[in-house]
């Protein structure tokens, strides 16, 4: 028998989802079945999911991008290959910093943080929505720019969708680090007035 | 009270694959799962979801787990894979020989990962290897595919030995390696995020390097030699002057002593005049002394006589 420890505790009022926020919740229940935002109990959870997804998704599209650098390798284009290599270098950048990025601790009583608010909830919510956007449509351009390869299209093009592929990534990893300010602004305590 | 199971003791170990079953201590075993290390249970053949970044409280032992496989109420298979999913380097060795007969040696520097998701294909290693996954075992599993696919093909077309230093030598390998290696590599569950050629000095570099070895030692020489050539000009000149020098202090040391020797010279004489001057002025004064001592005694002796011929001419007349 197999048991994990699920300690998730993080304060002592109970709060919900904004309202405000529903949209952006619907949006990721749509790519993320079982999101239920940053609620009592769920937190270290959707972080977990949406991290997994961010990873997911650049994989996917890393993948799109080998495919590019392995086929303009041997049709001989090696700009074109070496764009894809930095593109993916970047993808692999950018995963370790969704894989490796800290997410808070359990215990909110004991690390100081303070309690989650809807503010707060709804921030984070729009923030992972809008990081899956970016990161959905980098793979949206990794997939586009592995067609036009494969329909013998001009290969400027191709590269030029590499490229915004590869800038859209590291938007991506930009914008998913704004996460980490966020949380560790939940590790601020309050300021006594 | 759970003990705490490590699965990686030194820092080659890269994935593990253990059977539950065989932990058969009192106590249950846990282990923490870092964010760079992740795990996967292997149930009766069926694949559990990849854990991380947690506690996972027991993996095996216990006094539970011993009633329960004596009550048939456990798995009868149970293994777990662990695996470091953060980057790491390998270096695989290789040795190859152009069609011009150039020997290139050196090593190839490869960066890979395990992500977390790939972890369920280092299975395929564990079916023909043993249940620990290092870097030696991985480098000596890649050495025949990286040197007869990659390195073989990639110096094959080389004719001379300056063209592989360059960086579009290396950005081309980093390409082809790419290309080669990812079946291989998939294959096993990890991604290359990179790799670069490390080779070894050729003959022709080990030669450019003696003869610029020699120029330097001998450019060092000429420079040691003018060095010491201008020291013992210096040198010379240092000499000479302090013989100058040593010279004229003798010289004037030399004077010093001669006029020290008329002046002691003199000094004596004056000395010899002085006694010499007192002398006569005593002899002078004794002649004085003596002369009227002499003319008191002659005056006297002629008063006497005056007076005996006075009075002996008073005698006369008186006879």
């Amino acid at each position: 028998m197999i048991y994990f420890r699920n300690q998730l505790h993080y304060g002592l009022k109970m709060v919900f989802t904004p309202i405000d926020a529903l949209p952006y919740l619907r949006g990721l229940q749509a790519v993320l079945a079982g999101y239920e935002g940053y609620t009592k109990g769920k937190r270290r959870a959707a972080d977990q999911a949406v991290r997994n997804e961010l990873v997911r998704a650049a994989r996917r599209t890393r993948n799109h991008i080998t495919n590019i650098h392995d086929a303009a390798f041997v049709l001989g284009r090696h700009e074109l290959a070496q764009s894809a290599k930095r593109c993916c270098s970047s993808i692999d950048a950018f995963v370790e910093d969704v894989s490796k990025a800290s997410s808070g601790v359990t215990h909110s009583f004991l690390s100081g943080q303070r309690v989650m608010k809807n503010g707060d909830q709804k921030r984070l919510i729009r923030h992972d929505y809008e990081v899956i956007t970016l990161v959905t449509k980098a793979t949206n351009l990794a997939n586009a720019a592995e067609r036009q390869l494969g329909s013998n299209q001009d290969p400027v093009e191709v590269e030029q969708l590499v490229k915004r592929c590869q800038q859209m990534v590291t938007s991506s990893a930009g914008f998913f680090s704004e996460r980490t300010m966020m949380l560790d602004g939940l590790r601020q305590k309050k300021r006594r007035k | 009270m759970a003990q705490t199971y490590k699965w990686r003791n030194t820092p080659d170990i890269l994935a593990r694959i253990i059977d539950g079953n065989e932990i058969t201590t009192w106590r249950s075993q846990r282990v923490t799962l870092k964010p760079n290390e992740a795990c996967m249970f292997i149930i009766n053949g069926q694949l559990s979801p990849v854990f991380s970044d947690q506690n996972i409280n027991q993996i095996g032992g216990g006094f539970p787990r011993f009633l329960a496989s004596i009550l048939k109420a456990t798995a009868v298979d149970r293994r777990v894979v662990f695996g470091m999913t953060g980057p790491f380097d390998l270096a695989v060795p290789f040795s190859t020989q152009s069609q011009s007969g150039l020997k290139f040696q050196g090593h190839v520097r490869m960066r890979l990962q395990l992500m977390k998701e790939d972890l369920p294909k280092v299975l395929n290693y564990f079916v023909n290897h043993s249940p620990v996954l290092t870097r030696t075992s991985l480098a000596r599993l890649l050495y025949e595919h990286v040197n007869q696919r990659l390195i073989a093909s990639t110096f094959s077309a080389c004719t001379d030995e300056t063209s592989f230093r360059d960086e579009a030598f290396q950005s081309h390998f980093a390409m082809k390696a790419e290309m080669l290696l990812r079946p291989q590599l998939a294959s096993l569950g990890l991604t290359l995020l990179g790799a670069y050629l490390v080779p070894q000095r050729t003959s022709l570099e080990t030669v450019n390097l003696h003869r610029s070895n020699q120029t330097h030692a001998l450019e060092q020489e000429r420079i040691n030699a003018e060095v010491t050539q201008h020291a013992i000009s210096l040198r010379q000149s240092t000499a000479l002057r302090q013989i100058e020098c040593e010279v004229e202090v003798a010289r004037a040391k030399i004077r010093g002593d001669q006029t020290l020797e008329a002046e002691a010279a003199l000094t004596s004489l004056r000395r010899l005049e002085a006694v010499l001057r007192s002398e006569d002025e005593r002899k002078i004064r004794l002649n004085l002394e003596k002369e009227r001592s002499h003319s008191i005694r002659m005056k006297a002796a002629m008063e006497m006589f005056q007076l005996v011929q006075e009075s002996k001419r008073s005698r006369e007349s008186t006879n």
